[in-house]
């Protein structure tokens, strides 16, 4: 018997080499490793208890990932069939190979085209262990930049531009390989050039409250024109710097009410041959933006002595810092218009018209003003 | 709890421990079993009232949306006093309620409570039999809120008329 039973496994371990049989006792063996059956590879591993019968056998099948466990329950087996069976049977459990077409194999290509795209001079390529991922960065004219792709979709993961500009839309419709994609890429940066000029310029001569860190991807700013009262910055379209420029004054109502009109004359007389800056300076008649320091509140103060008179933070996460003041220019309160907002939304009598939420300083019963709404995240 | 409200209350502690008012012993607070929302305090009677010399111990709750809701707070100490549970130790719900905002702290909380035995309303009673005491037999009300203070809350008011009432009541 022991002969006959031996016998089958010595057949069995001849015809499918992959396999190891380990004896644990009596009539109970374990068989794993890999067979190839039916044009499948299968890898398994196979407990019988009572070879070379069948009965009560348990089988863990590779199936993609993950390991699934067969046996009487889900996996019908004759009482007299032989292993071969159960294995020609498994195989059956499997889906069939994929085929590879010359579509895909012509995508599989993109991977030789990585290794010509590897420049160091003009910018560092970095590649996944999987080589699922490809990441472009340190450009030479871009240092702060960087450009993530799925591979072979050419998928962005992540990249560097500004949150508005569609760059899936963009690769989808104009790159059809890797190279396309970053030649694209590469023609944004230049393209972009004079946004991210204007903002580097407000950046280094202005003191930028929000966002905080600044990022490429940040296509706003907030920073003091006077005391207690702020100026706010978007470009909605960065192709279009100046076209799509919107500016938004920030702070007690009458001090806004003034600089709205001061504005509205200074944008009429817009001077396409300066800077952004500089025209806001000439807009506002200012010799320079207030920095740090230059402000009275702002003087030798920390940030601790600065903080959100609701939160008791100074910096939120997401980089808010606490400007919202009241119209009581002796009122002491600063907060976040996020805290703000939180605050009247649990007033029975706070108020919201065109869903900006507005009321009464929590400090002193002075009128906020609405022009904090701009603080708020949309 | 949201982490707002123990940020705040963190920083309220720090600087309530650092106030004029608790070097001098006024007030008192400290959390309760390491919590964040419960806190005991402390607060002793303002001068020139029936409460002077007493030290009145309050229970203080903390929602986990403060300081958009104001904290519940009430007495332990028992008090006789028209806008506070002699019972409960609740304190009339719009004292709190009602003037709450979010840029009150814990310290104007207790101070304003303390200022708030200086002056209570019968009007918007809470115990309605001090409350009516207080309107129509003034002097009453002042003796008896003086008593309970050196019974209750350590003051050192001695009547020998109220010791002898309270006997008969034996």
């Amino acid at each position: 018997m022991f002969c006959e039973k031996n016998n089958d496994l010595r057949d069995l371990v001849a015809k499918h080499p992959g396999l190891q049989v380990k004896h644990i006792k009596n009539k109970a063996y374990v068989i794993s490793g890999v067979v190839f059956i039916n044009e499948k590879w299968l890898r398994l591993k196979l407990y019988l208890p009572h070879f070379p019968e069948l009965r009560d056998f348990q089988v863990h099948l590779q199936q993609q990932l993950e390991y699934k466990l067969y046996n009487h329950a889900n996996l019908k087996v004759q009482s007299d069939s032989s292993l071969e069976d159960l294995l020609v049977q498994l195989a059956k459990m499997l889906p069939a190979p994929t085929v590879v077409d010359n579509a895909q194999s012509k995508q599989q290509n993109i991977y030789a085209e990585i290794l010509n795209l590897h420049k160091p001079q003009e910018y560092r390529l970095q590649l996944d262990d999987r080589c699922s991922r490809i990441r472009f960065s340190n450009f030479a004219d871009y240092d702060a930049h960087y450009l993530e792709l799925e591979l072979p979709s050419l998928r962005p993961l992540e990249h560097s531009l500004p949150d508005c500009v569609s760059l899936g839309e963009m690769l989808a419709t104009s790159a059809r390989s890797l190279g396309d994609a970053l030649a694209l890429y590469l023609r944004l940066l230049d393209e972009l050039r004079p946004f991210y000029d204007s903002l580097a310029d407000i950046d280094e001569l202005c003191d930028v409250l929000e966002p905080s860190p600044i990022t490429t991807k940040h296509n706003s700013r907030v920073f003091p024109l006077k005391d207690r009262v702020y100026l706010k910055l978007t470009i909605a379209d960065p192709f279009a710097s100046y076209g799509s420029m919107a500016l938004q004054i920030i702070g007690p109502t009458e001090e806004v009410a003034q600089l709205r009109h001061v504005l509205s004359d200074g944008l009429g007389s817009w001077d396409m041959e300066l800077d952004m800056h500089k025209n806001l300076l000439r807009i506002f008649d200012l010799c320079y933006f207030p920095m740090r320091g230059d402000l009275g509140q702002m003087q030798a103060a920390s940030e601790e002595e600065q903080h959100c008179n609701i939160c008791y933070v100074y910096r939120l996460d997401t980089g808010e810092v606490p400007l919202v003041s009241c119209d009581n220019s002796r009122c002491v309160l600063k907060c976040h218009a996020v805290c703000l907002k939180e605050w009247f939304d649990t007033l029975i009598d706070g108020k919201t018209f065109l869903e900006v939420s507005f009321g009464l300083c929590p400090f002193c019963k002075a009128k906020l003003s609405t022009s904090f709404a701009a603080l708020l995240k949309t | 709890m949201a982490n707002i409200s123990v940020v705040r209350i963190k920083c309220e502690l720090v600087k309530l421990l650092q106030s004029e008012e608790a070097r001098q012993g006024w007030i008192k607070i400290e959390l309760v079993n390491g919590s964040w929302t419960e806190l005991r305090a402390e607060i002793i009677g303002p001068k020139d009232t029936p409460y002077e010399g007493g030290r009145f111990a309050l229970e203080i709750k903390v929602p986990d949306d403060y300081p958009f809701e104001p904290p519940k707070v009430r007495f332990t100490t028992c008090i006789w006093y028209p806008n506070i549970s002699f019972v409960s130790g609740m304190i009339c719900q719009d004292k709190l309620k009602f003037s709450w905002s979010a840029a009150i702290t814990l310290r104007t909380t207790l101070l304003s409570l303390q200022a708030l035995l200086s002056a209570p309303e019968p009007n918007e009673p809470q115990n309605i039999v001090a409350s009516t005491q207080y309107k129509e037999k003034h002097d009453l009300f002042i003796v008896t809120a003086k008593h309970w203070t050196a019974a209750y809350a350590g003051g050192s008011f001695s009547s020998a008329d109220c010791d002898a009432k309270i006997q008969r009541c034996r």
